[in-house]
């Protein structure tokens, strides 16, 4: 579904990505694993546009949109929930919502979208009028992820979900991310909460020094020596 | 007297804060400070005065007319300055409204001369006189057509889906690329939208007041303080931020003399702002 290959970015002349290439299959969580500082923002950010690449190719349904901007994005079907959720904070929590559904003429199909979102996290209906801002962090991920599905994605990409987030409410949003990609969505998901992540992700890639170093099935990367080491230290 | 000058100062007030919301709304969303709203109330004036001695408008039904030509130069304002100056140091940014401001000034010096014009005859005359008030109609008009267009601008920004983009392009530029939202285009919209309301303010204005190329310059300088007043950031402390200078202008017109005005209103703006730093609404 989408495809990365041999990716060279940066920030203002700054080389932070050198040969980065991943691969997602449709309908598989794909996680993007590294440390901080790895490059991962800035390999989503490259895909989505915000960043333009210096080389490299990102191929999405069998097209290159490496020059697409980034408000292009949600109509081509992919939607990123980025780190550190940036909602609007000083609008209501159900205008966040829409706002995520902006793209879609259909009011019918919002409002639809909209119960539906409802039905899944309950919470937010009890807060959809309260300005975003207010909210517990777990709530404005929450939100933040129903945003991104507000505007009905085919590929879902997740930076650092978990970031600040109660280990019980980790839980649950991990549960969640496996629930919404069982409905046939496709998921890119970034995270330092590597061995977390492993036990539901289809395939990963492990990332340092904006390239990618390892790369295999969740399972296999669980067994792999040097993930062990890095994030078990085990030795 | 005193109920007569908070009147008069909420009618000026009641401009300006037409003025301040448009710069409030452009700031907002683009950070860009646009010092040539007052220009723009201007240049409403003049299509206004246009249209009433070609086809003997009344300002009021020149409204519309007004607004759509202003909307569409405010666009191309945008689009042939604003945008690319965005692209460039945060100084050019800063200045290239102001030299707009100067080209439109003095090239309608230069087109028109200085000379006093008036709208010579309006619809709506005549005084309502209340004993402890009198309001002449001629202000009247000016103040009901701000009121209307003040909510029509909240319904828009807050009700509708285009408006709530504008506001999610100033609230956060990162996510709001993400839903999809066009940056440029809600700063085109802003951009036309501030100069409309600029020249309907021009129209209204235009019901009692002379018409002189420099008239905008004190509305600008006034409408920038009432940004600054009510925090910058809100379109709503703008709103409240104008009707204030208003009534501090009036009042100190009133009971001093007009020179004392540039003082009451300029010190009232230092005080707050050593007082409250951020403006009397800004968190
Ligand atoms: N806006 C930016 N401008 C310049 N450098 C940046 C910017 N954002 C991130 N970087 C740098 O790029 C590197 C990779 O950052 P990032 O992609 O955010 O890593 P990760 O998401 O894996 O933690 C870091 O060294 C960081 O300092
Ligand atoms: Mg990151």
């Amino acid at each position: 579904m989408l495809t990365v290959e041999h990716l060279c970015a940066g920030y203002d002349g700054t080389p932070i990505l050198h040969d980065l290439s991943f691969h997602v299959e449709k309908g598989k969580i794909m996680a993007l694993l590294g440390s901080n500082g790895a490059g991962k923002t800035t390999a989503l950010r490259s895909v989505v546009g915000k960043i333009k690449p210096t080389s490299g190719g990102i191929i999405y349904e069998g097209k290159s949109i490496i020059n697409m901007p980034t408000y292009k994005m949600v109509e081509l079907g992919i939607a990123m929930v980025p780190e550190g959720r940036l909602l609007f904070g000083k609008m209501t929590v159900a205008d966040n919502l829409r706002m995520g559904s902006y793209r879609v003429k259909n009011k019918r199909v919002i409002q639809s979208k909209l119960e539906e979102i409802y039905e899944i996290f309950p919470k937010i209906k009890e807060r959809e009028n309260q300005l975003a801002e207010t909210l517990s962090g777990g709530e404005q991920q929450m939100v933040a992820i129903a945003r991104g599905l507000m505007s009905q994605p085919k590929l879902l990409i997740l930076d650092e979900p978990s970031l600040g987030l109660a280990p019980k409410i980790v839980k649950e949003m991990f549960d969640f991310i496996k629930k919404i990609n069982q409905t046939g969505l496709t998921i890119i998901i970034v995270e330092q909460n590597a061995i977390d992540t492993l036990q539901f992700a289809d395939y990963a890639y492990l990332m340092n020094s904006g390239e990618n170093v390892l790369e295999g099935t969740g399972s296999e990367l669980l067994e792999n020596e040097k993930v062990k080491e890095i994030y078990l230290g085990i030795t | 007297m005193i109920i007569q000058c908070i009147f008069e100062g909420i009618v000026i007030g009641s401009i300006l804060a037409l003025i301040s919301m448009g710069i409030a709304l452009i700031w907002g969303v683009m950070n860009v400070l646009s010092f040539s709203q007052g220009e723009f109330l201007m240049i409403g004036m003049y299509l206004t005065f246009f249209f009433n001695k070609n086809l003997g408008l009344d300002p009021i039904i020149s409204i519309p007319f007004t607004a759509v030509i202003m909307f569409a130069l405010g666009v191309l304002v945008y689009k042939t300055l604003i945008r690319k100056a965005l692209k460039g140091p945060i100084l050019s940014q800063r200045l290239i409204t102001f030299a707009l401001s100067m080209v439109l000034v003095n090239g309608m010096l230069m087109l028109v001369t200085s000379e006093f014009r008036t709208i010579p005859k309006v619809i709506f005359t005549g005084t309502v006189d209340f004993g402890f008030l009198v309001i002449s109609k001629e202000k009247l008009v000016p103040l009901m057509v701000s009121v209307l267009v003040t909510g029509a601008l909240f319904l828009f920004m807050n009700k509708t889906n285009i408006g709530k983009a504008i506001r999610a392009t100033s609230l956060n530029k990162d996510a709001e690329e993400l839903v999809g939202i066009d940056t440029e285009f809600s700063y085109m919209l802003a951009f036309g939208i501030a100069s409309a309301i600029a020249g309907t303010a021009g129209c209204v204005l235009s019901y009692y007041y002379y018409i002189t190329p420099t008239v905008g310059t004190s509305f600008l300088l006034f409408g920038l303080i009432a940004v600054a007043l009510g925090g910058f950031g809100s379109i709503f402390g703008a709103y409240i931020g104008g009707l204030l200078m208003g009534i501090v202008d009036v009042f100190a017109g009133v009971y001093f003399n007009t020179a004392f005005k540039y003082v009451a209103v300029c010190a009232l703006f230092m005080l707050v702002v050593s007082f409250r730093p951020k403006g009397l609404f800004g968190k």
